[in-house]
């Protein structure tokens, strides 16, 4: 459908045209920097390759137009290698958006217009958003933009994205190439493959059921090449079986190769007239790899940065967490003594201040961790983690990659284990979703600074290190062990492009810890507090006579029903009931405690209540935090863990797996400690 | 996967697997051995025949290299099936 300028100037009664656009480009080229500029949301943004692991779609209008704008996955290709890619492949095949966007990296012309001579043979209208246009003459390259877009007849709009300049460039090219019709590329292959494709595009176009909107030499090339999800989709077209066999027998691996090289050599004639390359040089990010991936350094410089990062996050958060703590103590006690219904103030002072606060006193920690992990992510040392890792990991039957997820754990797991998606094996995927639930996420936090802080005074740090480090070696462990039995084979190679880093900005980091952190406090609002008002009556119940949270009451009946199981850890039923309403969420652990124990009896917070109960000493909170280091982190976890393993199996394996795990570690813990005499 | 381009390619002395091209060296890819799919996937990323690389570490674990401004991290294994042939020997610095 075109329409003509005029016609969209005539459109007066306010009626939007509406456009689809999609966002595609290599990784880390700033698409979806490019997607927050233009739409206002507020994807994430990481200076490392596959941040994006999903479609996300926003809105942005001007002029006439209401544009539907998809950020998607990074790719190198259409050929879709990974769960990622592929989502961005159909994407751009299936959804067939109007006009695609696609993101280029100034500084790697090549290879990026490669992506575009698949993405054109789509038949796709398509815009070049030359990015990262202040980092091109770095080393001395320039392209001419103008000639660039006359060869390739497409329209060629440079960019900063992250500066926002020029977008409204972009808006108007929109406009202008929704428009009029564009010309393909250039791209000629042998005579033989051409003559291969003229004759599957004549089969094919006696097939009355392939959608119009498919270009049927796109369709050709890939039969030509042998493309694996082409059977499907000439079946969910009622293709008979004997027409896809006669098709695909057209296809032959070799074909692949000289396509690629058709494609790329079309590519440097036409980028040779308008590209200066510029001279390869030391970077200042090359000698910032020459020490932090050092043979000897890299593996303690890693740690040095971890172990640096809790000190940090203990050290700013503790004096704001006594003063948070201090105020729900006091605001818990004000209720219980001043509310006259007695079972309302206790409602509000044992179950919501004592349990929700007990939570947000943790926000300090909590919001120090996702501003660290944002400097991380956005300095370009991510990737460089996996680096230094992958000679470890390989060694455990992985690669450096699946270091990535694994860092991304620290904050969450629910985005991390999505994460994998860019991995390209599956069993490799697998493998690294199953040990991803023993990084200790963010909300596994608070037990810890907690516990470590309230019984093992200065060395609290390093116990939280300690235990952090426990995650990772159960994880590898795991690692090993499912390698050898269920998902026996070679991970896929190693191959990843190292962004140049950035000095991280404190704005973005703090935006970004803002976004991470807003989800903890809406959690506290949301199911922490349904989950201590669940808690709270439980320990009030049975009505009327019973002490609140005493041996008597109903919470007391479940946990002491439990209690035998983890007698050998050392808990006793209130540590349990908090363990099993922890399931739900990792936060509850904290809060229900908040609840039973550090109830408003007097105008002091969790701590001191924790202190003055006598339950608690140093060896059964550190089997305490061991415990909850290793069992399921939450329920959406095991939520993600159906979605991405897709089996049910592989889910409850985790939670068993996981379960036993814990018990097993915190056992050994509270066993040795007790016999070394570090009993009560 | 032997193809008789790879053991043309192999008599000739002056081809060296981009893991063994010591550090600060130029090279110039002159193919890309294993399997198809792996092979076709690494030239989709760029690396490939005719391609300049300089490496800029190569001591312990993965390799990287530079292309322009991008920098690659490749895996021991991976970094053995790409063949290269020094550009003049000399050290780019
Ligand atoms: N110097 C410079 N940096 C940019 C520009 N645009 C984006 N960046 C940075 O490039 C990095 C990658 O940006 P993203 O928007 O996450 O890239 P992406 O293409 O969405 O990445 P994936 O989702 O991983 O494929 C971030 O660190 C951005 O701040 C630009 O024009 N110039
Ligand atoms: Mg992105």
């Amino acid at each position: 459908m075109t329409i003509k300028t005029k016609n969209i100037k005539d459109i007066s009664d306010g009626s939007k045209i509406s456009i689809n656009i999609a966002l595609i480009g290599n990784p880390n080229t700033g698409k979806s920097t490019l997607f927050n500029a233009l739409t206002g949301l507020k994807q994430k943004i990481g200076n490392w390759p596959g941040v994006t692991v999903e479609k996300k779609e926003g809105k942005r209008s001007f002029n006439n137009f209401e544009l539907s704008i998809t950020d998607l996955p990074g790719t190198y290709s259409l050929s879709a290698s990974s769960l990622d890619e592929q989502i961005a492949r159909d994407f751009i095949v299936h959804d067939t958006p109007e006009i695609v966007v696609q993101i280029v990296d100034a500084s790697n012309l090549e290879r990026n217009l490669y992506l575009t001579s698949m993405i054109k043979e789509l038949g796709a209208r398509v815009i070049i958003a030359l990015n990262m246009m202040d980092l091109l003459e770095k080393d001395g390259s320039s392209i001419d933009v103008q000639k660039l877009s006359k060869e390739l007849h497409i329209p060629i709009i440079p960019m900063i994205a992250n500066k926002k300049i020029g977008v409204d460039d972009l808006e108007n090219a929109i406009e202008a190439v929704y428009q009029e019709d564009q010309k393909p590329m250039g791209i000629r292959y042998s005579k033989e493959v051409e003559e291969t494709l003229s004759k599957i595009q004549n089969m094919l176009a006696t097939i009355p059921s392939i959608p119009t909107n498919f270009k049927l030499r796109w369709l050709a090339i890939q039969i030509l090449q042998n493309s694996t999800e082409i059977p499907t989709l000439l079946k969910r077209w009622n293709v008979k079986d004997t027409v896809i066999g006669e098709l695909t027998s057209f296809g032959k691996e070799d074909y692949e190769a000289e396509i690629i090289d058709s494609k790329y050599e079309y590519i440097s004639k036409v980028t040779s007239k308008v590209w200066k390359k510029g001279e390869t040089k030391l970077t200042r990010s090359d000698l910032i790899d020459k020490v932090v991936t050092h043979k000897w350094l890299g593996i303690p410089i890693f740690l040095l940065i971890m172990w640096g990062s809790f000190q940090f996050v203990f050290a700013i958060s503790v004096p704001f967490m006594e003063l948070i703590d201090m105020l729900f103590g006091w605001l818990a006690g004000l209720l219980v003594d001043n509310i006259q219904i007695e079972w309302l103030g206790s409602l509000l002072g044992d179950g919501i201040v004592g349990g929700v606060g007990s939570v947000l006193i943790f926000v300090p920690p909590i919001f120090t961790m996702f501003f660290i992990l944002s400097i991380l992510e956005d300095s370009g040392y991510l990737a460089r983690a996996a680096f230094v890792m992958d000679k470890l990991m390989v060694k455990f039957g992985l690669h450096g990659h699946s270091f990535i997820p694994m860092l991304l754990g620290f904050g969450c797991n629910v985005p991390a284990i999505m994460s994998t998606r860019a991995l390209k094996d599956k069993k490799d995927r697998m493998i690294t979703i199953l040990i991803n639930p023993f990084m200790s996420c963010g909300a596994r936090m608070p037990v810890f600074i907690l516990f470590a802080g309230l019984f093992f005074g200065a060395s609290a740090g390093t116990v939280i290190f300690a235990l952090y480090v426990l995650g990772i070696a159960v994880a590898i462990l795991t690692a090993v062990l499912l390698r050898k039995t269920f998902f026996k084979g070679k991970s896929a190679p190693f191959i990843m492009e190292l962004p140049t880093y950035h000095s991280p900005k404190l704005k973005a980091a703090t935006i970004a810890m803002w976004d991470k952190g807003k989800m903890y406090l809406k959690k506290a609002g949301t199911i922490i507090l349904i989950g201590v008002v669940f808690v709270w009556f439980l320990a009030a119940m049975p009505f009327g006579g019973v002490e609140y949270g005493g041996p008597d009451t109903w919470l007391a009946a479940v946990g002491t029903f439990f209690e035998p199981i983890f007698k050998p850890l050392g808990f006793d039923w209130r540590i349990v009931v908090a363990l099993i309403v922890g399931f739900i969420a990792k936060e509850l652990v904290i809060g229900s405690l908040g609840t039973i124990v550090g109830g408003g009896e007097s105008e002091e917070g969790i701590k001191s209540a924790i202190l003055a109960d006598g339950g608690f000493y140093a060896l059964n909170s550190l089997s305490l935090m061991v415990f909850t280091l290793l069992y399921v982190p939450c329920a959406a976890v095991v939520g993600v863990m159906k979605k991405e393993t897709g089996s049910w199996r592989w889910t409850i394996f985790s939670i068993v797996y996981s379960t036993v795990i814990a018990w097993l570690f915190a056992f050994a813990v509270f066993q040795i400690g007790s016999l070394m005499g570090f009993g009560l | 996967m032997l193809t008789k381009d790879v053991i043309k390619t192999m008599s000739d002395e002056t081809l060296v697997p981009l893991g063994f091209v010591s550090e600060g060296k130029k090279v110039r890819i002159v193919s890309i051995i294993g399997g198809s799919r792996i092979r076709n996937r690494i030239i989709e990323m760029g690396l490939r025949k005719g391609i300049d690389v300089t490496i800029i570490k190569n001591s312990f674990g993965p390799v990287i290299i530079a292309i322009g401004q991008t920098r690659f991290a490749l895996g021991r294994g991976i970094s053995a099936k790409i063949l290269t042939r020094l550009i003049n020997g000399k050290v780019n610095k």
